[in-house]
């Protein structure tokens, strides 16, 4: 399998380093995976960082999308950090900027958790 | 007490070995090679009955043949097995002789095969082989996965017999039983291929071969498939005296999934595009559709437009790579995506964009093998690569617009194997009342040949793709 998946925990935030392709096939299912095993987990905080991802194909962003709406219904939120120029090209045209909440590096990731709960509070 | 000479461990085993050769050839049928397994080593081992089991997925053993020493077939249904002997076997993972006088009276009189009498019982579990030798050193004490387990009845005892070549047979049915199962498996995949290729089939005898003819409009169109079927779909339709539906679609993934969402996606169109409303509402009537009808993880970008006979287009780009306009000045416009594609949100909104048309304009609507045809510097076409194709072009005809997409593309890619479909729908507005300085030809059919030496079927064609959205895919090649 071209897709390798490492986990960690950062006061209470999933981050998920990704590397390799998210094609059709078994990359794609062990994604969508992933992400329905941390929101059986209960993980509500989950950042995907995708900056060693260089491939992702039309079944990657359909699977990204519905790992996204799978967050929604558990009410959990998924961000990407590392977004490169033509991974966001995509996410543009396909107007899933809009949608999905981006991040140029990994802390700025997990920073705006934090501003989220004390825009919350 | 008869004394049995058995001869020499290897001219037993070559010669059982040949015989499996010989009849694997002529007989390549998994059972039949089965067959031949256990008869050899009834024979080997003097044996009066064999019985060989297959191991199954769920690890549970199956009979598979079971043979007396006549070489006649037993029924299978009838066949007992020596439970208690078979667990000690396997759970050694070595072969096992079970006589009488080893296991006193309750196992081995369980009349393994139910004849009277019979009470020795050889079981030789059959390993997968390990993919090279020194694999058995690197991973000592894990255990190979058990693809079958011979088992051998017989009334008197297995006197004189070479564990070492039994050992040897094993090592080579294991081999028989591998091949047999990967030949099964081969012919297998060409019967899917077989029905995969039926399938394109279908998919192309569904697709118009014409496109409408108007004098203010003339339309021409082409497909490379990368494969039998696919997810690519164009089509026009006339909806009106006045105006004209045009569909390009990118379907998510490829195969026959995304054939036949493709399909799907075509006919709704049509259908839906027929009720006489605005892009923007077909193009949601559509996702909210597919929405309720299509898998979770699908989705489709797609570019709709209503072209009025006056020239006036209305279009919903859906997260479709943008459609380009080729001005008479050599100007080319681009009418970009603001949408979301279909069949991903329920609730999304779709907008139109709104653009005139002015005589001898060429609209180009494409999918996005085009600007992701690469070279074998691993170089993109681009849609800036496409643009100046537009801007360069000499022609005067849908007809030598899309040639010159085909060869321009071609040109670029050197050759390079295609890697992924492409459509493209070429529109030149000729004005009402005709008033086009062009010279007027009917838009003839165009064929264009894949990579595989196939024609294609030409417009209003559905075709197998897989939306490349970053490098690293394999480049285009007509």
């Amino acid at each position: 399998m071209a897709l390798i998946m490492t986990e960690q925990e950062l006061n209470g935030i999933t981050v998920v380093d990704m590397k390799g392709e998210i094609v059709l096939g078994e990359e794609s299912n062990a994604f969508r995976d992933k992400i329905k095993e941390l929101l059986m987990a209960g993980k509500k905080k989950i950042v995907l960082n995708v900056a060693n991802v260089n491939y992702i194909d039309s079944t990657g962003v359909g699977v990204l999308v519905a790992c996204f709406n799978s967050a929604r219904s558990h009410d959990a939120a998924l961000k990407l950090a590392n977004v490169w120029s033509r991974f966001r090209e995509v996410l543009q045209m396909t107007r899933l900027l809009t949608v999905f909440d981006t991040y140029d590096s990994e802390s700025a990731a997990i920073q705006s958790f934090a501003k989220s709960l004390r825009v919350a509070g | 007490m008869t004394l049995i000479m058995v001869p020499p461990p290897e001219t037993q085993v070559e010669h059982h070995l040949g015989v499996l050769a010989r009849t694997g050839v002529a007989r390549p049928a998994l059972e039949d090679a089965l067959t031949t397994i256990v008869d050899a080593a009834i024979e080997l081992t003097h044996a009066q009955q064999g019985v060989l089991l297959l191991a199954k997925s769920s690890g549970n053993l199956e009979v598979t043949v079971a043979r007396d020493a006549q070489r006649v077939s037993l029924p299978l249904h009838q066949v007992q097995i020596s439970s208690g002997v078979l667990s000690r076997a396997m759970g050694s993972r070595r072969e096992l002789i079970v006589t009488e006088a080893e296991e006193g009276s309750s196992t081995a009189r369980q009349a393994s095969i139910g004849a009277p009498g019979l009470h020795t019982i050889l079981v030789i579990p059959v390993d997968k082989l390990p993919l090279a030798e020194s694999l058995d050193a690197t991973v000592a004490g894990r255990q190979s996965e058990l693809l079958a387990v011979l088992y051998l009845d017989s009334c008197w005892p297995f006197f004189h017999l070479d564990r070492e070549a039994l050992r040897m047979l094993a090592r080579k049915v294991a081999i028989v039983v591998e091949n047999a199962a990967l030949f099964a498996a081969l012919c297998e995949k060409a019967r899917l291929d077989h029905e995969v290729e039926i399938t394109g089939q279908i998919q192309r005898q569904m697709q118009p071969v014409q496109f409408p003819r108007v004098p203010e409009l003339e339309i021409t169109g082409f497909t490379v498939e990368c494969h039998a079927v696919g997810g690519d779909c164009l089509d026009v339709v006339k909806l009106s005296d006045r105006c004209h539906g045009l569909l390009v679609g990118d379907i998510a993934g490829k195969g026959i999934p995304a054939s036949l969402l493709a399909s799907l996606l075509q006919g709704l169109f049509v259908t839906i595009g027929a009720l006489d409303l605005p892009p923007e509402e077909v193009v949601s009537r559509v996702n909210r559709y597919l929405c309720e009808r299509s898998p979770e993880d699908w989705y489709a970008t797609l570019f709709y437009a209503i072209l009025d006979s006056s020239g006036r287009l209305d279009y919903v780009n859906a997260g479709h790579v943008p459609a380009l306009i080729r001005r008479c000045s050599g100007k080319v416009e681009s009418l970009e995506s603001s949408n979301f594609p279909v069949g991903m949100f329920s609730d999304a909104q779709y907008t139109r964009g709104t653009t005139q048309i002015e005589v001898d304009n060429f609209l180009l609507i494409y999918t996005d093998g085009i600007p992701e045809a690469k070279n074998r510097r691993s170089e993109f076409f681009g849609e800036a690569g496409l643009r100046r194709l537009l801007q360069e072009f000499p022609g005067q005809t849908v007809d030598d617009l899309a040639e010159a997409v085909r060869a321009g593309v071609r040109a670029f890619t050197e050759g390079a194997p295609q890697s992924d479909d492409i459509a493209v729908l070429a529109v030149h507005y000729r004005g009402v009342g005709n008033l086009s300085t062009t010279s007027v030809r009917p838009a003839r059919a165009m064929r264009a040949s894949n990579a595989l030496g196939r024609s294609a079927p030409l417009v209003g064609r559905i075709h197998p793709t897989k939306r490349k959205l970053l490098k690293g895919d394999r480049p285009w090649h007509s």
